[in-house]
């Protein structure tokens, strides 16, 4: 529940800032419910889409990041987290002031990583529209059923601690 | 198990107690290398030490460190299996992870961590000659002196043989990394209702990179719980 919170706000401070990136299109709200069938082609949708080069490239680069951004405390990932990846001069702005924190060699590194694992995610959406647009008319349970293939178990644990 | 975690969990089965107690702790670490080789008890000293194990569960010391404990541990919530050796240690931790705990404030936590070390080092004053026998002791022969800690959750007592703390250990990993998912789920679902496009692409970005973040410090945690065994 405090997650929760906290992500409202985080939320709303991004929509605050929206008016500064360039996707500024309006989404129409919409009716959520699938039915049976679009959400069976949902969940094989988003299955096959974790075995796409796209989307394997997307979560090693946030493993990646997160190991460089290891000693932030909750505070400072927080606000990491709040600087619009779409921007480049702002995260780039946030990397100026904070690469000490980080394992980043330099800034143009850093931003070049981030910057392109947020370019990666919108190719991953455009990759897989139809999922998506299922996704935007899922209810919360059955986008829990959607992206089930993101669930990691103990054994992930122990084979990422024999890698590292 | 799940509900004694803190420094029983790492003081009694790491052995390291003394360093639980003191945050100066090098003298006794080297204290506890020498000691190390010489580790197992005799037959009449560990029946001693688990007769002094059961009296001492009868003092009103002991009631007082096990309610703090409780205390504490019922504030950690799903992170209750979380063991470190040193106040720094917990005070590092509890600040990336406050959110996943009960504790409002860090100086809350702080208070009934001190709480607990408080009344771990009274009861362990009071009974010296038992942890001077738990101190020689190795881990298996400590299985044996706490076993009267686990009789109303397992039936028959502590098993020897399975290694209790790494499945504790498992537990918490299994209880955090649900957290997670769940939390996954809450955010992709509500980066889905967003009205503005830009809104939904860095929502759904924050969301998988907080996941990838507490996945991150689930994995540490974990290999310092197991490792605390």
């Amino acid at each position: 529940m405090r997650y929760y919170l906290l992500f409202i706000l985080v939320f709303s401070f991004i929509n605050l800032s929206a008016q500064s990136v360039t996707y500024d299109s309006i989404l129409p709200p919409v009716k959520k419910n699938l039915s049976k069938e679009e959400l069976r082609t949902a969940i094989d949708g988003y299955l096959q889409m974790t075995k796409s080069e796209t989307y394997r490239q997307f979560k090693k680069n946030l493993k990646d990041i997160s190991l460089s951004l290891i000693r932030l405390n909750e505070n400072e990932f927080n606000e990491y987290n709040n600087v619009p990846k779409a921007d480049r001069d702002k995260v780039e702005k946030w990397l100026s002031k904070n690469i000490k924190k980080t394992k980043f060699n330099s800034v143009k590194q850093a931003a070049d990583l981030i910057c392109g694992t947020f370019k990666l995610m919108v190719k991953m959406r455009q990759e897989n529209k139809k999922l998506y647009q299922l996704m935007r008319r899922a209810t919360r349970q059955q986008i829990g059923d959607i992206i089930a293939p993101e669930r990691r178990t103990v054994y992930d644990i122990m084979d990422d601690s024999l890698e590292n | 198990m799940k509900k004694f975690t803190l420094p029983t969990l790492i003081c009694v089965l790491s052995l390291s107690f003394f360093s639980c107690s003191k945050d100066n702790s090098e003298i006794v670490s080297e204290n506890q290398l020498t000691n190390y080789q010489l580790k197992a008890l005799n037959t009449t000293d560990l029946a001693t030490a688990k007769q002094l194990y059961i009296d001492m569960m009868a003092t009103q010391e002991y009631a007082n460190f096990k309610n703090s404990i409780k205390n504490f541990n019922d504030r950690l919530g799903v992170a209750n299996q979380v063991s470190f050796e040193t106040k720094a240690e917990w005070m590092d931790w509890i600040r990336s992870n406050i959110l996943i705990t009960a504790f409002t404030i860090i100086s809350e936590f702080e208070t009934f961590y001190d709480d607990s070390i408080s009344k771990l080092d009274t009861m362990i004053a009071a009974n010296s000659t038992l942890y001077n026998f738990m101190d020689k002791a190795d881990s298996a022969e400590i299985g044996q002196i706490i076993t009267p800690e686990f009789n109303d959750t397992i039936p028959g007592g502590y098993p020897v043989t399975t290694n209790s703390c790494v499945d504790g250990c498992i537990d918490w990993c299994d209880s955090a990394l649900d957290l997670i998912d769940n939390i996954l789920q809450d955010s992709i679902a509500l980066a889905e209702t967003a009205t503005i496009y830009s809104v939904q692409l860095e929502a759904t970005m924050n969301a998988y990179a907080a996941h990838a973040n507490q996945y991150l410090s689930i994995g540490k945690q974990f290999n310092q719980c197991v490792g605390a065994c």
